[in-house]
């Protein structure tokens, strides 16, 4: 063989070659798991936002899934109040935190309309609303190096906390992350969102977030949920686990992925056979999970300046009909932590709105009763299968998230925003991430 | 740093101060093999049912080289420069998204040299040694994706060991032309927002380091002195 011949020989290995190479490429799998690959069945205990996304995980690869709800409705923390307003309200989680998600994709590919939340906060304070304070209190806990004290206690550190101008400031910083000041840690807060990469940004759903769900991940699995099944039982000492409901009807599976919401867990309401690790017994009651409430009051003019921060009664009131199509003034009360409880403490819807209105009073010169024509109370802490609002990092809650989230012989897995160890605890999104890492966790244990 | 500059000045040093100097410049195709982009990939397509079409694993780029090289004795050394961009898309009705990565190396390149007299070669190796540089970046319906206005992107990098196989082509007395293949391995690279860019996650598909390894094909003209000198 001379020169040229080598040549010619070369350039037509080189072109063959490549063509090898782009089909053996071609036949490389772009799935994690596909159809097939798990021939089991799943049983999915909750209903909510990673309970719904994993059966329908599960259900688009071909697997025998059942989920079991203990409430009359799906959805979980998400869902909707119609007819209200002129324009649909979300009764639980409303704001998507940031569009870098897995459900940003989803709005996108199913043209979801969301709109930036760009509404403008006044904070009570000093007895006026004020655009701003001396002290930024959201940006002086988003530092890296607080201690592990509770809010309150970094804030009394600093000066700005019980019994000063900023102290319900500070509460509202807290209720921003599901929590009471007194309860939440400086340090772990941040540390646990170390991994946050959606976005700071919060985007409003023009319908609600549960229409997201309903109208794109419930119908596939529709047929799959058992709502009013309350589980009290789950047996896993066999080959196959048995749950077992308030009714005694037994379900059996090979894997069961638990998603309900953390107090469930903390208050032992599904007895466990064997019992779990006194570990993550331990974790699941070091994870704080605190009262939460939403207030919807309608009135018939905005006398308000937008959102208002700050408030004793409630620290975080919000203008709904931002981002909305309509022309209702609906003004929300996020009310979390100590606030919420002491308004649940009342004892009633109307004494809620009562007390909220006379707050609004004492900021607007009594424009607030004068406007009102409407209320509805959403208490989470009061749903007997839900108990809180979502988790938060307590003061020396190190690893715990993390055992509480690690699954048991690979059979019994633990699903939920609670459960996220990837910065998005708290969000829908995160919820949906844990619903990915335990599906993910089903294929591979049978690979 | 200081080290790898003081490394980089030794390499452009090398190759500039032999006693010939040529220029090269290639194209051609690359493919990478990226197992944590694979990961976070094929994590994506699984775990999102609504999209009608998965995104390809990154591999085919396409490939673009310079060097300039210098001769010491027995040895061509140069300093070789490359660049190649690779894209994965999935398309979906409303939903259209798609992968960006570019690669970039920085290479010192070593060749051994037979002695003038000795007929041949037919092939030439050479071996590379250098840096790479990459970047990914997500479109999704034909605008960058941004979080918080900032531009979503994942740098990356690391130390890389190649080797190329050439065949030399001759065109006339200064100018020729090689095919070449060749393959290099980064043991270590490191891309700590690949995640959040493919997957909309940090920490639950794949490390932020692993390891590459790119291989390629494709051909390269050449203008040397070297062959000018020869002849005179």
């Amino acid at each position: 063989m001379n020169r040229k011949e080598f040549l010619h020989k070369s350039a037509y290995g080189a072109l063959g070659a490549v063509a090898l190479s782009q089909w053996l490429w071609a036949c490389r799998k772009t799935e994690l798991f596909e159809e097939g690959d798990y021939s089991g069945k799943v049983v999915v205990i909750g209903a909510g936002a990673a309970g719904l996304y994993a059966a329908y995980l599960l259900r688009s690869k071909g697997v025998e899934v059942e989920v079991l709800e203990a409430a009359d409705r799906y959805g979980g923390r998400l869902g909707k109040l119609e007819g209200f307003a002129d324009y649909p309200l979300d009764l639980g989680a409303q704001w998507l935190h940031g569009k870098n998600s897995i459900l940003g994709d989803l709005i996108k590919r199913t043209d979801t309309a969301i709109s930036r939340d760009n509404s403008e906060s006044r904070f009570w304070f000093e007895g006026e609303l004020k655009r701003s304070t001396p002290v930024d209190i959201a940006d002086a806990f988003s530092k890296e190096d607080l201690p592990d004290v509770s809010f309150l206690d970094y804030a009394d550190q600093q000066g700005w906390g019980r019994g000063s101008a900023y102290e319900y400031i500070v509460e509202w910083a807290a209720g921003d992350q599901g929590a009471g000041a007194e309860a939440i840690s400086a340090f772990w807060n941040i540390k646990e969102e170390e991994n946050w990469s959606s976005g700071e940004a919060d985007f409003k759903f023009e319908q609600t977030f549960f229409d997201l769900f309903n109208n794109h991940v419930v119908p596939t699995i529709a047929d799959r949920i058992r709502t009013n099944t309350v589980v009290n039982r789950i047996d896993y000492s066999g080959s196959s686990i048995v749950v077992t409901d308030q009714q005694g009807q037994t379900y059996t599976a090979d894997k069961v992925i638990v998603s309900v919401p953390l107090p469930i867990l903390q208050d032992g309401d599904i007895q466990f056979t064997p019992a779990l690790p006194s570990a993550k017994v331990a974790a699941f009651q070091k994870l704080g999970m605190g009262p939460g409430m939403k207030v919807f009051l309608k009135f018939s003019e905005a006398f308000y300046p937008g959102n208002i921060v700050g408030g004793a009664v409630c620290a975080a009131y919000a203008d709904e009909r931002e981002g909305k199509s309509g022309s209702d003034h609906v003004l929300l009360a996020f009310v979390m932590g100590t606030q919420a409880q002491k308004l649940t403490d009342l004892g009633s819807d109307q004494a809620i709105i009562n007390a909220l209105l006379a707050e609004l009073d004492d900021m607007f010169d009594g424009a607030a009763t004068a406007a009102y024509l409407d209320g509805r109370v959403q208490n989470w802490t009061t749903e007997p299968f839900v108990r809180g609002a979502y988790s938060y990092a307590t003061v020396g809650v190190g690893e715990s998230r993390k055992t509480a989230a690690e699954p048991i012989e690979d059979r019994l897995l633990f699903a939920g925003e609670a459960m996220n160890l990837n910065g998005h605890h708290q969000t829908v999104h995160g919820a949906v991430e844990t619903a990915i890492r335990e599906v993910t966790r089903i294929f591979e244990s049978a690979q | 740093m200081k080290k790898w500059y003081v490394l980089m000045a030794c390499m452009l040093a090398g190759a500039l101060t032999g006693s010939s100097q040529g220029f090269f410049v290639g194209a051609g195709f690359q493919q990478h093999y990226i197992p944590e982009y694979d990961k976070a990939i094929r994590s994506y397509n699984s775990g999102r049912p609504y999209l009608e079409e998965d995104h390809a694993l990154i591999g085919a780029a396409t490939y673009l080289e310079a060097s300039f090289w210098g001769r010491v004795k027995q040895w061509n050394s140069g300093i070789q420069l490359s660049h190649s961009y690779s894209r994965s898309r999935s398309e979906s009705c409303n939903f259209n998204t798609k992968l960006r990565f570019h690669q970039v190396q920085l290479s010192y390149v070593l060749r051994w040299l037979p002695k003038p007299d000795t007929p041949g070669p037919w092939y030439y190796f050479d071996l590379h040694v250098g840096a790479t540089g990459t970047e990914l970046s997500r479109m999704i319906n034909g605008g960058s994706v941004s979080v918080d206005d900032e531009p979503l992107r994942a740098w990356g990098g690391g130390g890389q060991l190649g080797l190329t196989f050439s065949f030399p082509i001759e065109i006339n007395k200064n100018r020729s032309g090689e095919l070449f293949a060749g393959a290099t391995f980064l043991p270590y690279f490191y891309s700590p927002n690949a995640e959040p860019v493919i997957h909309q996650t940090k920490g639950l598909t794949s490390e932020e380091s692993g390891h590459m390894i790119t291989w390629k094909i494709g051909i390269r003209a050449c203008y040397s002195e070297k062959r000018k000198q020869r002849t005179e």
